[in-house]
């Protein structure tokens, strides 16, 4: 038989031998070849995250598989795969993440749990922070003063506020805090707090970082937020970002302390050691000088313009209470906050 | 030696079969269940949901929420069409000067996906963006109308996706023989009455057909609304997804977009009926007498600049702005070599295999018309109505639970793609068959060939510029796809795409802007070369583009 | 060349038998319990109006449509039958399309070279002699759209032959052709055939062309074969109206049997009847052929039968006559003494020769 085309066949040919190929390639990749290689499941962002791997890569000679996307994204795809994930461990930006898959989580071992406070860490020990970070109101300094601002968050709710509010509703460091105010003030006192602050018509933004950008663009006057997207950003466009973290004096939910912390799912994998390398001094000097983060161990100096924890007023929560983040996100929901 | 039986029992090219049931048609059902099955498995994943999907489907917020996407989807659609057939009108029928650099410039706006489009216009829109900064430094204002919300998205939207209009409108009056409007001139009509009544009812069907590629390329868009603020049911799936540990509810969400989809599909299968199988009239009609501009030669002039700046030159611009000043303050430019490789081998895999399962069905819908085909097409073409975030979260739950072994590989990720992107290589290869004289088939036949080795030796060859121009399309969609790779890229899988993404939500513009001017170049090069294979987007190769 | 060694002397080559083939939703079948045979060597033409069916035949033989009913065989092979199929490139048929069905993307040697085995080797031969043979060695390395319409369909020709079918199947071959050349290319088919030995059918709708190739010829209407002869024959024997109009340019009018004569409003003729003679007064359809009738002056009385209508072709002219029904009858004649419009005119059988009747259908 001849093919009246021997440029056509060869294209085909090598087209489907390229298929095949391919195929095996993305068939092959999914194994888990061998217990030096820690699969990770991390809600928090790539530009944190990626060096501290490298210098564990370095350092261990461990290679880490990394998969990132939101704390609440991967904490349903963790529950959505339940026995089959390919994760080793959990780094998630929250406790709520880490609550939600409790029950997947095995107890991390003693010695290596009390490298960080006690605040810091699940009672039961099936998960640990490894860096903290406060919720704070990042405000505008060419609209507003400190004295313009409220004493506690429900202060927002206030009229004079209205279009004034940036907020990430999605974030898992916010929906912490609404679930440390479902603690605090329960349930129906939240719910008119979210009211109050809908009512308002805050901005939705889709993460921090461009919240606080928002607010020293003067798009918006205030925002709920995390400590540090405030410095990172002062350390990039100098002090004369119109930008300020402002600490809410009453210690109510609105100044809730939050960890971001790891869990292990694979016993058998080398969680422990990174996990041990995430509260070594270099790491934690990483996170304080990096991510702006608070520490949890002693001895790693602070950047220059964060408050140390201790000083901070705060809530006499367990972190660990700020696990139940479904019926957060149901409250969100039921507010119209989250669609 | 196996046999694909492809008797072709056409007398007129009419394409009747007597074969009934053959083995390509079970290859082709094999194809359909493929790009069902997302579908049935977002049925079955919310009505098998602990909590009822009744409820969340009925909400007042989410009927809010379908009502905004809705009312994006109009506004963008209109203004496409605002656009684009004054466009068409004047690359075409006119003495526009440079007419043919006015085409190009109304085509490559595809090339640049709506999530960069969005960023543009953030960093050069926004409170505080350029243009304010520039019209701070000479006028002193401080303050310009925001671009966030509805009219951001709506500006984005519309000047990226007119080309959608543009192509098919364009190829349609290209087509129509100008004989039919000299007639209703001649008759008495002045040029208001003729466009009226005999050119705009003939450009009908390719507006129409355009319109529903915006439209759905608007309805599923989740990029642009994003960065912009406006809050879609896109939005709101990913936004579920993202955050909710209850995935029944993106689940049914889903299902509602897809309603809305396939509606929209409806819509255009209904008022399109036969014309979608037309063979346009073979062999060159007399090329039209230019209408002279005269005085309006100047507005006419400043539209299509206005166009052209906006949609094109200013993405380009500014894109390359931010990029040549990152490379020279030595920045870290944000450039990931694995993600430009991983985002061609993306395109290039998803090209190969969307056309291995578009080649079968585009030849059960020309040559084996029946009703099994009919069908088999038909569900081909739901691609176009599935949003990219619906079949990434349905095949997110079959990856977990039934596709064990492919899951968190590459080969789900193709799967996605070629789900997504069948139906612009179908077209594109049925519109080539269609061309293709089935008696040509038939005499390979006679001189003894296999109905496989007619396939092989006759009909690809034939073929192949169709297939081609249908693989060119997807490597574009595909680098340009969002969504489905953010969820289903498997663990340390990036592409510029993503990378893109990922620097824009942090509001690292600067960053964005080497590789955003790297994936818009390289997927210009598929456009490029569909633009030169079609130099004048003549007739033939239109319904190609419009698969687009 | 063609090989049918393996058959009775006599038998034929091509036998059809109460064929039925049906297209899928249509409402009455394509062929209709056709029967047809083609002897060994012979050149069969079917004639027949568009719709008729006769390409459905051409397409039944090389197995492009399936036989629903009744049977059909070539060199003593059964090839299909309800249950039989064999597939279009086991038949060793050979098809030539109206549209030539080209090969777009081969070039002239390519596309003869398709069908042939061997092409490089033993088949060589034949790709060469084939091309000889319709007059384009040469054009080897051409490509189709750099070649004329006529010389497109002799490669179509040639690529048919190279492979030396049983059969060659014609289909409308000269129709997309200009007159000139239609009647240059029909010549040569006919030769290359004819030196070949080659059995072949060709369907038209031409009847010039019918006649004029043709051994027998096998008129085509709704799906049935209506009568089978030589051209001759067929001509001056047609067993039907329908066929005898097909045949040739004819008027039919209504008559009634006198005697030896037929009395229609255009006149009284002679009258033959391939039925036998008929008795009198028994109502007839007359078919008075275009050709077989003379204008004569009027010499006053009888019916009124006047010129309508003249249309001049050059040797002929051809004439409309209104009869007294205000129907219009032609009528060609040479153009010497030209007559006017308005001429009342009877119209008569030259040399009497008799015109073909059909006793009315009830």
């Amino acid at each position: 038989m001849s093919f009246p085309s021997p440029v056509l066949r060869r294209i085909v040919t090598v087209a489907l031998f390229l298929a095949v190929v391919s195929i095996s390639i993305a068939c092959g990749s999914s194994h888990k070849e061998s217990s030096q290689e820690l699969v990770i499941y991390s809600g928090r962002s790539e530009s944190l995250v990626d060096p501290i791997l490298k210098r564990f890569e370095e350092v261990s000679g461990i290679d880490v598989k990394i998969r990132y996307g939101s704390t609440g994204a991967l904490a349903a795809t963790l529950l959505e795969e339940g026995d089959r994930t390919p994760a080793d461990m959990f780094f998630a930006q929250d406790p709520g993440g880490l609550g939600a898959i409790s029950e997947m989580l095995n107890p991390i071992s003693p010695d290596v749990l009390n490298l960080a406070p006690e605040w810091a860490r699940s009672p039961d020990g099936t998960w640990i922070g490894t860096s903290g970070r406060a919720r704070v109101v990042v405000y505008n300094t060419d609209n507003l003063s400190v004295e313009d601002l409220p004493t506690s968050i429900e202060g927002f709710t206030d009229p004079k506020w209205k279009g004034r509010i940036g907020w990430p509703p999605t974030n898992g460091s916010f929906q912490a805090m609404v679930t440390g105010m479902r603690l605090i003030w329960g349930e129906e006192k939240t719910r008119n707090w979210l009211d109050g602050i809908m009512a308002n018509e805050p901005v939705v933004y889709a993460k921090n970082a461009p919240t606080v950008q928002a607010v020293a663009n003067g798009e918006v006057d205030v925002g709920f937020v995390n400590h540090y997207y405030l410095h990172r950003f002062l350390a990039e466009e100098g002090d004369g970002f119109a930008a300020r973290n402002y600490y809410l004096p009453d210690g109510g939910p609105g100044s809730v302390v939050l960890v971001a912390g790891v869990g292990v799912i694979d016993v058998d994998s080398p969680a422990e050691e990174f996990i041990s390398f995430l509260l070594s001094e270099e790491s934690q000097q990483y996170f304080a000088d990096e991510t702006y983060e608070h520490p949890l161990i002693d001895g790693v100096a602070m950047q220059p313009g964060i408050p140390e924890v201790d000083s901070l007023p705060r809530p006499t929560i367990n972190i660990s209470d700020l696990g139940d983040l479904e019926n957060t996100q149901k409250l969100l929901r039921d507010a119209g906050v989250l669609p | 030696m196996t046999s694909l039986r492809m008797e072709t029992a056409s007398r007129f090219g009419a394409l009747r079969s007597r074969s009934g049931f053959t083995p390509l048609h079970l290859v082709g059902i094999g194809v359909a269940a493929l790009v069902l099955l997302p579908i049935v498995y977002l049925v079955i994943r919310t009505f098998t949901a602990d909590s009822s999907a009744a409820d969340l489907i009925l909400r007042q917020r989410t009927a809010e929420i379908l009502l905004r996407s809705i009312l994006l989807v109009g506004l963008v659609t209109a203004g496409s069409i605002l656009i684009a057939v004054p466009m068409a009108w004047l690359t075409l029928r006119t003495n526009l000067p440079w007419r043919n650099l006015w085409t190009v410039g109304a085509v490559l706006p595809l090339v640049i996906p709506s999530f960069i489009g969005a960023f543009v216009a953030v960093i050069a829109l926004s409170p505080r963006g350029m243009l304010q900064d520039l019209l701070d430094l000479l006028f002193g204002i401080e303050r310009i109308p925001n671009i966030f919300g509805l009219p951001g998205a709506t500006l984005v939207l519309t000047l990226l996706t007119f080309p959608y209009v543009f192509i098919p409108v364009r190829a349609s009056l290209r087509r129509m023989d100008p004989a039919l409007e000299e007639m209703a001139r001649n008759l008495g009509h002045g040029s208001f009455a003729t466009f009226r009544y005999v050119t705009f009812p003939l450009l009908r069907p390719a507006i129409s057909a355009g319109a529903v590629l915006t439209a759905l390329y608007t309805l599923s868009d989740f990029g642009a609304v994003s960065l912009l603020r406006y809050e879609t049911f896109t939005w709101a799936i990913f936004i579920q997804y993202d955050t909710a540990f209850d995935r029944s509810i993106a689940a049914a969400l889903s299902l509602v977009l897809v309603a809305v989809a396939l509606g929209i599909l409806a819509m255009d299968i209904a008022s399109r009926g036969q014309g979608r199988y037309h063979r346009s009239t073979v062999g060159s009609v007399r090329p039209p007498r230019p209408v002279k501009l005269g005085a309006w030669r100047w507005p006419a002039l400043a539209f299509v600049s206005i166009v052209t700046a906006l949609s094109l030159i200013a993405p380009l611009g500014i894109v390359s702005y931010w990029a040549i000043r990152g490379v020279a303050r030595g920045e870290d430019v944000g450039l990931d070599w694995t993600a430009f490789s991983n985002s061609l081998q993306a395109g290039g895999l998803a090209a190969l295999f969307t056309t291995l399962a578009a080649v079968p069905v585009a030849i059960l819908a020309v040559r084996h018309r029946g009703l099994i085909s009919l069908s088999i097409e038909r569900a081909a073409y739901l691609g176009f109505g599935l949003p990219g975030i619906a079949v990434a979260l349905a095949l997110v739950f079959l990856g977990i639970n039934v596709f064990t072994p492919i899951y968190q590989t590459r080969a789900l990720l193709i799967l996605a793609y070629v789900i997504l992107f069948l139906p612009a290589s179908i077209g594109a290869i049925r519109a080539s068959l269609m061309q293709v004289n089935p008696r040509i088939e038939e005499a390979a036949r006679g001189l003894g060939r296999s109905s496989l080795q007619v396939v092989w030796s006759v009909t690809l060859p034939l073929v192949m510029p169709g297939v081609l121009a249908g693989a060119a399309t997807v490597f574009l969609l595909t680098m340009k796809e969002l969504p489905a790779t953010l969820i289903l890229g498997p663990i340390g899988f990036q592409t510029l795409a993503t990378d893109i993404w990922g620097f824009t939500e942090e509001a690292f513009f600067a960053k964005a802007a080497v590789p955003a001017l790297v994936l818009i170049l390289s997927a210009g090069i598929p456009t490029a070369f569909l633009l030169f294979r079609d130099a004048q987007l003549s007739s033939s190769a239109s319904s190609e583009s419009t698969a687009i | 060349m063609a090989s049918a060694n393996d058959l009775q002397p006599g038998a034929p080559l091509l036998e059809m038998s109460d064929v039925c083939v049906t297209y899928p939703g249509a409402a009455s079948p394509a062929l209709d319990n056709l029967s047809l045979s083609v002897q060994t060597g012979e050149f069969l033409t079917i004639l027949g109006r568009s719709g008729s069916g006769k390409t459905t035949v051409l397409r039944a033989i090389a197995g492009l449509e399936r036989v629903h009913h009744g049977q059909l065989s070539i060199g003593g092979r059964v090839v299909a039958d309800p249950r039989t199929h064999v597939k279009p490139e086991n038949r060793r048929v050979g098809m030539v399309f109206q549209d030539y069905a080209l090969f777009p993307h081969l070039s002239v040697i390519d596309n003869v070279a398709f069908g042939v085995q061997d092409s490089g080797g033993s088949g060589r031969a034949s790709i060469i002699r084939a091309l000889e043979m319709v007059g384009l060695d040469g054009y080897e390395e051409r490509y189709p759209h750099e070649l004329s319409g006529g010389q497109q369909q002799r490669v179509a020709l040639a690529r048919s032959l190279a492979p030396d079918p049983v059969i060659l199947l014609l289909d409308e071959p000269f129709s997309n052709l200009d007159r000139q050349l239609r009647g240059t290319l029909r010549r040569d088919v006919l030769d290359i055939v004819e030196s070949n030995g080659t059995t072949a059918v060709l369907v038209t709708h031409d009847r010039e062309e019918a006649l004029g190739m043709a051994d027998r010829i096998a008129i085509m209407e709704a799906g049935r074969v209506l009568q089978v002869g030589a051209p001759v024959d067929l001509y001056s024997n047609s067993t039907s109206s329908e066929v005898a109009q097909l045949i040739a340019p004819s008027n039919t009018v209504r008559g009634r049997i006198a005697g030896p004569y037929v009395d229609t409003e255009a006149g009284r003729f002679r009258y033959r009847s391939p039925q036998g003679p008929l008795g009198n007064g028994v109502f007839v359809d007359a078919v008075l052929r275009v050709h077989d009738l003379e204008l004569g002056p009027w010499e006053g009385g009888g019916a009124l039968r006047t010129v309508r209508y003249r249309e001049y072709q050059g040797e002929f002219t051809e004439y409309g006559i209104e009869l007294p029904s205000l129907r219009r009858i032609y009528v060609r004649r040479r153009s010497i003494a030209p007559l006017e419009i308005g001429t009342r005119v009877v119209i008569t059988a030259p040399f009497d020769r008799p015109v073909l009747v059909y006793p009315e259908q009830p």
